[in-house]
Formats: C-alpha cells, structure tokens, sequence
C-alpha cells in the first residue's frame, strides 16, 4: 500500500541540433515503501535531479512509468510537495501566509492538515521565530527563506515529500535544526520522503535507504550504483546525539567510500 | 515559451502602430464618432498593457506554477492568484505606460473627431479662436492629471512591488 515504485524507466531528452539525443534513464527501477525515507546521493550530473523531476509528474517518461498506491502517479492525485533548490515562496505573502498557503488550499479540499498552531511549531523548530512571522520573503536571509520554505511543504502534510537539496544554503547550525524538524515531520505523520542532497551527513542523518547512483557519461543513462541501509525507522534522530552515534558514524563511512569513487569517476569521465 | 514569444511578438508588432493610424478605419465601422473615439483610445491603452501582462507572465518560472500547482491551487487559482501576482512589477511597470498612452491618443482623437465635449475638442475649440493660453493651460493640465496619477498612485505601487519583488525575482532567474 502506499509504495512508490519507479518501473521500467525510460527518459530521454528532446533531440539536440547535433541530432543525439541525452539518455536519462533506461530500465531504471526503483522501489520505495510507505513512510519510507529515501536519500539518494551521486556525483554531479548523475541524473538525482532528473529522477525526482520524474517522480513528481514535471517530465513525462516515454518508457515505464512512476506508481504511487498502484496507480500512476498522476491518476493517484497522491498530496505531494516538492522543495526546490531555489526559491518558490512569494513575495507578495509573509512568512506565515506563505506555510498557511498549502495547508489553506489543501484544507478546503477536505484533507486533514496543519492547523495554525502546528505551522507556528514548525516554524519555531525550523528556528524561524515570531517576530519574523509577519515579515515578507524579502526581508529574511536566504536560510531563512529555505527554512521558510520547507515549513511551507510540511504544513500541509503531504503524503509524497521531495527535496532537492533544500538546506544547501544553510549554515552548519540551521542545516541541522532543518534535518531534526524534517525528522520530527516524518514522525509524527509519516510522509515518504525522497531526498537527494550531496551532503553525506544528512543523507547518513536522514536515510532509511541511500540509493547512491554512479557516475554518468553524456548522453548516457544513469544507473544505480548500490542502495546502501541507513539508520532504522526506529531509531530515534536528536540534535545533539546522533552525530556522535557509532551507528551513524558508520553509515557516513560506507556512503563516503562509494562516494568517493563514483565523485572520481565523475572526474575522469569529464576530463 | 514559444507561444508567448509569439504573442509578445504580434501585440508588440500592433503596439508600433500608432493608434491614431485606425481612427479613420474605426471611424467608417463604428455606428457613432464617439464610439470610434473609445475604441481608438482603449487600443491605445490596451497594447502596452496587454504586453506588459504577457512579458511578465513569460518571465515567471515554471517551477513557481508547479509549486502553487502543488500548494493545492485551482486553474483559476494559478493564474489569477499566483502568475499574475509574481507578474506585478512587469505589469504595473505596462500600466504606468497605458495611462500615458491613453491619455496621447484620447486628447490626440477628440481634437480630430468632433464629439461635442472633451480636453481635445476644448484645445481645438481654443485654436479655432487663437487663445494660445488657454492651449497650454489646457495640455498642462491633461499633463499635470497623468502626472499625478502616475506619481501617487502607480509609481508607488510600483515601487513596493519592486521592493518585494526583488530579492525573489533575483532566486527566480538563478
């Protein structure tokens, strides 16, 4: 119930005026169970992007397709929320219209979501404060504006979350107040969660399973290079522990090391 | 992209005509001169306004459509809610030159067309009897009225728009 499945893949781009055609994907599988989190890490250039541009519906595959509960994702009218590596709010709402945006619009088509007080708690957990509720987009730093962001996704409990490197403008500090606050989310309604950073320390942080994808020539498809296990459903994520738990340390050691090789073969295919 | 350059493309192709240049045409269709003088006016008004829309919606990124599309808005709900709304500067930027289109063509038809009453046909009224004076106290003052619509009105919407705008217009087009 409630899996993603990413079946027989296939995506190419339009053909270019050289007449060849970039190959995505090809046969590509993927599974993901209900309320699983899946990091999904690479080399630059791999295809991580492209995969979660898939996955959400914004490019049609010409082979295979991506399922949600046994349907095509499109027909499932799964509640999905997508944070983008820039910036989507807008200007023209504070920061406190912007997260009531979804949950508002989403609330009026009868499903259950965040009401105020849980967008307020989300705020402050992702360290945005009162006094910066009323603000507009352009008076926030951009950390803030991200935090803002992934506020805005959570509130209105989707049940498909994907991220596509949504703290890669954040300090250390806010990084890691924005990982416990998406933990924090997943607990307390289970969303599935595709994540794709180049951060091993938050995919070791908020993985179930990292699927690491290996380096990709031009014009060739991407492939999976290992799905590697991460720290369990169960195990509980704290700011202050768990980048000390062997446990993590060791998930970071083994995503690093294939990382590490694929980054050089990234190195080697562009020269 | 394509069909928006296409269209920013024919409306700015019509914008380079001047207005006045259907007067005649509008005259021989239109039941009345007076509505011949509406018509050429709101073409004269529309164009700018009408490009400045089409522009500024072409400028919006896609993935500000698909994350309102996500957020739960309506068709109408993206359009009208969110695309035109993140199209403001652009659009307020098209109305501030309507209005001074609008008043061009307006003054420019009624000292054509006879239809009784207007600040054209008070200005040609005033040159049938050669009061130089009341010519240019009547053009300063269409002047003086545009001038403070544009200053108090649109100029400031504009500016906030831009304000706001900004920082987020910057993130768009990374």
């Amino acid at each position: 119930m409630d899996e993603l499945i990413v079946k027989e893949l296939g995506f190419r781009f339009d053909e270019r005026k050289d007449g060849k055609q970039d190959v995505l994907f090809e046969d590509f599988h993927l599974t993901i169970g209900s309320g699983d989190i899946v990091v999904v890490t690479g080399p630059s250039g791999c295809g991580k992007s492209s995969l979660l541009n898939l996955i959400a519906g914004f490019y049609r595959p010409q082979h295979g397709q991506v399922q949600f509960d046994d349907k095509p994702v499109d027909e499932a009218r799964v509640p999905t929320a997508y944070i983008f590596q820039d910036s989507t709010l807008f200007p023209w709402l504070t920061v406190a219209e912007n997260v009531a945006y979804g949950a508002d619009h989403h609330g009026r088509q009868g499903r259950e979501v965040g009401n105020k007080d849980e967008q307020v708690l989300l705020l402050e957990e992702l360290g945005i404060e009162k006094q910066h509720h009323g603000k507009y987009p352009h008076e926030l730093s951009g950390g803030m504006k991200q935090r803002d962001e992934v506020a805005r996704a959570l509130a209105y409990r989707p049940k498909l979350l994907l991220m596509d490197e949504p703290f890669r403008s954040l300090d250390e500090q806010n990084r890691k107040k924005a990982q416990v606050a998406v933990y924090g989310a997943w607990k307390r309604y289970k969303p599935t969660i595709v994540f794709v950073t180049h951060s091993v320390i938050e995919a070791a942080f908020l993985g179930h399973r990292i699927v690491v994808l290996k380096a990709r020539e031009a014009m060739r498809p991407t492939k999976m290079r290992e799905t590697l296990a991460g720290l369990g459903p169960d195990v509980a994520r704290d700011y202050k522990t768990t980048y000390l738990d062997p446990n993590y340390l060791d998930v970071c050691n083994r995503i690093l090391a294939i990382l590490r090789e694929e980054v050089d073969a990234q190195e080697q295919i562009d020269g | 992209m394509g069909e928006s350059g296409a269209l920013v493309g024919t409306l700015s192709f019509l914008d380079s005509i001047p207005s006045l240049a259907w007067l005649p045409l509008l005259l021989l269709m239109a039941s009345s001169e007076a509505i011949a003088v509406v018509v050429v006016t709101a073409i004269g008004g529309a164009l700018p306004l009408a490009i400045a829309i089409a522009h500024g919606i072409s400028q919006v990124p896609r993935r500000i459509e698909l994350s309102a599309k996500l957020l739960g808005a309506s068709r109408r709900g993206i359009w009208f809610g969110v695309m035109l709304k993140a199209a403001r500067p652009a659009i307020l930027a098209g109305l501030r030159s309507s209005v001074y289109q609008v008043a061009r063509t307006l003054v420019g038809a009624e000292v054509i067309v006879d239809v009784g009453r207007g600040l054209g046909q008070l200005i040609e009224g005033q040159a049938q009897s050669a009061q130089l004076g009341g010519i240019v106290a009547t053009a300063a003052l269409v002047g003086a009225v545009v001038a403070l619509l544009d200053t108090y009105l649109l100029r400031r919407l504009l500016d906030d728009a831009e304000l706001k705008w900004r920082t987020e217009r910057d993130s768009w087009t990374n």
